[in-house]
């Protein structure tokens, strides 16, 4: 009786224990990118490949912004559901790292011999570590600028510079002005709605990263000209009606992508509208497309801004952390792949590039300016912007006080004494 | 043989009795009200970024006390969230007694009215501030109207001088139906016969409005207003899906700050002092009822 009663036991624990041994890993990834542009082409790929190998990752779309990165944080501290996840901002990932939301990934990266420098770069690897240690390897990079119409461009007769000044920025943006009411035409639209501290951006492309911040990140740097002039170009073109004004760009909610595939401005900021300018059927257009970086009064360096960026971190609170380092190994070294077509092209410094060229520009090549894109935007630069600092308050006052000054309620330079005046202190208090 | 006398039953059987009717609310309340409100508190006085776990918990005494009343976001969120009492309570009173006046007397049609005007107040928060954003945006229905006639609106949501006075008319209009349910309940209180002796002295509609209707409604206003000062002080809803507190602070209010601090800055402690403030405010309109309450029924 004994007996069997033990070989009963026995047969049980076996049976509950080998469907567990077998049982297949489905993985969760999170990311700030729709799945129809690219990531499910990446999931579909890793499932082909590690289906053997009973590994599967499914994706979820978070929105890149306040509330979601709120959701995804809550999901990540309250449990295990989220194996992978992308960061898209160095604050965010010292956050999570420092909060227990990203795995260390160095006992990983060991055991399978990356070596993050040789992978991805010194500029890709630096955004990867907090304090020395990787919490989420950056993935991608590309070269961030504006998009400009060529047809207009060679209408007006202007060359498409490769690369400029701010006064030759605002030259040209008057100059691609032209008509009034419905059917005027802007020389640049700057999505200031989103990008309220553009004119920082505008500054680091001269100075490098973390320009807004002092060396020892106690005090801002906002003082040093280039601020000034940034701001203050934007907000001249905004007063003279060469772009669209910032109380426009905000109760409007203008988007850039509708606004240059429409023929209603010149030129628009950011490059990763890359892949709306690519999707003529939800933005038909016929013009060509071609690729300017952000314009720079320094003659002696270019920091282009953009640069490396998706760091793949793993939930520590996931059960597969062990399938969820395949997958971000898989990922980097290529798997990202089919995310070129969409505007993020890999980091990873041994991909074929001639491979990646023909992937971004099949089948759109008439839509874009070969030239250009491939030496310009495809071409990954040499130094990047690369921002490691950023303080949550003071990143709030200068939206803030840019705001006040292309709202023309207060001057440029009042502006920027106020944003050092407000931010100072907040520095200051920081431990 | 001796005859059994029932026990008494003591007032302490009673008292268990009770407490065990109570003890679910009682639990609950202490999980989800009392708990958090004594460790919102005790974490007013330490500085705490939460995401670092409870061991980053910092006490700082009163620093953040101090700190408030230097600190620019408080201050402009005060001076907003005072503005948006001010200015919706009164004019939602106003309008609310004035159509539930209308609406009393109206010979058809009384319910649907109130029905029409009590949905605003039952809408889902996000979909009514997206429609009011479009409604008030330079190429929405308002400003082309306007446009028609010769008036060139502000553009409301866009303008530090004009958005506080944007979402107080659009909480108005979310608000005034709640108010002209209940006046239309207290309404159908006032003894007819109120009004015949008015008309046997020869009062006007707008006499009988003053010194009849009006008094007789005087609890039903201090109610609405106690309550719609309470609402007030907690907006966030609108000023969420709307401003985002913006363009720069000037829509910042109190309840937005309180999430901006937690959430954006991760300063749980800081946040903890602010909600701290807010509900020594709202602990004051509500003593200040009490107060008049008992006053009305000595």
């Amino acid at each position: 009786m004994r007996k069997s009663a033990l070989s009963f036991l026995a047969l049980s624990l076996a049976f509950s224990i080998l469907p567990l041994a077998a049982a297949p890993i489905r993985l969760l990834m999170w990311g700030g990118v729709p799945p129809e542009s690219g990531p499910q082409l990446v999931c579909d790929a890793f499932n082909k490949e590690f289906a053997s190998k009973g590994i599967s990752i499914e994706y979820e779309r978070f929105v890149n912004d306040d509330q979601g990165n709120m959701k995804l944080e809550t999901n990540l501290l309250a449990g295990g559901d989220i194996d992978i996840y992308i960061t898209y901002t160095m604050d965010r990932l010292r956050k999570r790292s420092t909060g227990n939301m990203a795995l260390n990934l160095e006992p990983f990266m060991k055991k399978t011999g990356f070596n993050l420098d040789t992978a991805i770069g010194a500029e890709g690897a630096m955004i990867s570590r907090i304090d020395g240690t990787t919490y989420g390897v950056a993935s991608k990079t590309y070269n961030n600028g504006f998009w400009v119409n060529k047809n207009m461009f060679d209408a007006a007769g202007i060359p498409v510079p490769k690369s400029w000044t701010l006064d030759e920025f605002k030259a040209i943006t008057r100059k691609l002005t032209k008509g009034s009411g419905d059917s005027k035409v802007y020389g640049a639209f700057l999505q200031t709605n989103s990008y309220k501290t553009l004119a920082a951006e505008f500054a680091g492309v001269n100075l490098g990263g973390n320009a807004v911040y002092s060396k020892d990140h106690k005090s801002t740097a906002i003082d040093n000209p280039v601020f000034e002039k940034a701001l203050g170009t934007i907000v001249e073109l905004m007063n003279d009606g060469s772009i669209p004004s910032h109380a426009d760009s905000l109760s409007q909610k203008l988007q850039g992508a509708a606004l240059f595939t429409s023929g209603k401005v010149a030129m628009v900021f950011g490059s990763w509208l890359y892949r709306d300018i690519k999707n003529v059927a939800s933005y038909p257009h016929d013009f060509v497309a071609a690729y300017v970086p952000l314009p720079s009064d320094n003659s002696k360096a270019y920091y282009m801004n953009g640069g490396p960026g998706d760091q793949v971190c793993i939930n520590p609170k996931s059960k597969n952390v062990e399938a969820a380092w395949t997958f971000v190994k898989w990922y980097v070294e290529g798997g990202i792949i089919p995310m070129a077509p969409f505007g993020r092209f890999p980091l990873y410094t041994k991909v074929d590039m001639a491979k990646l060229e023909a992937t971004a520009l099949a089948g759109v090549e008439r839509y874009f300016d070969r030239a250009s894109t491939v030496n310009g935007f495809l071409t990954p630069a040499k130094t990047f912007q690369v921002e490691t600092f950023a303080d949550p308050q003071v990143q709030a006052v200068l939206a803030e006080e840019f705001e006040l000054a292309m709202l023309g309620s207060k001057a440029v330079k009042q502006a920027l004494a106020d944003a050092k005046r407000r931010s100072d202190p907040i520095l200051a208090a920081k431990p | 043989m001796e005859a059994t006398v029932p026990r008494r039953k003591s007032p302490r059987d009673d008292s268990v009795a009770g407490y065990a009717f109570i003890a679910p609310n009682l639990l609950i309340f202490a999980a989800f009200t009392l708990l958090p409100f004594v460790f919102t508190v005790a974490t007013s006085f330490t500085d705490w970024d939460y995401t670092q776990g409870f061991g980053a918990i910092r006490f700082n005494g009163g620093h953040n006390y101090l700190e408030i009343w230097k600190d620019k976001w408080f201050l402009d969120s005060l001076k907003n969230t005072v503005f948006y009492v001010a200015g919706t309570v009164p004019v939602t009173i106003g309008i609310a007694v004035v159509l539930a006046t209308v609406i009393d007397r109206a010979v058809a049609g009384k319910d649907l009215a109130k029905l029409l005007l009590f949905i605003p107040y039952i809408s889902n928060i996000v979909a009514v501030s997206i429609v009011w954003t479009v409604l008030l945006a330079p190429s929405g229905p308002l400003a082309k109207a306007a446009l028609a006639v010769g008036f060139r609106m502000p553009v409301w949501l866009a303008d530090p001088h004009w958005v506080m006075t944007a979402i107080v008319a659009m909480s108005v209009w979310l608000g005034v139906g709640y108010a002209v349910m209940i006046y239309s309940a207290a309404l159908g209180g006032i003894p007819e016969e109120l009004y015949e002796s008015g008309d046997i002295d020869g009062a006007g509609p707008f006499q009988k409005f003053f010194c009849i209707t009006l008094p007789m409604l005087s609890h039903t206003t201090f109610f609405l207003t106690v309550t719609l000062i309470v609402a007030g002080f907690k907006v966030f809803g609108q000023i969420f899906t709307m401003t985002q507190g913006g363009p720069a602070s000037s829509s910042h209010v109190l309840v937005y700050y309180i999430y901006t601090a937690a959430f954006r800055f991760f300063r749980m402690g800081y946040a903890s002092t602010i909600s701290v403030v807010l509900f020594a405010f709202l602990l004051g309109v509500t003593v200040l009822q009490w107060r008049g309450q008992r006053k009305r029924e000595d």
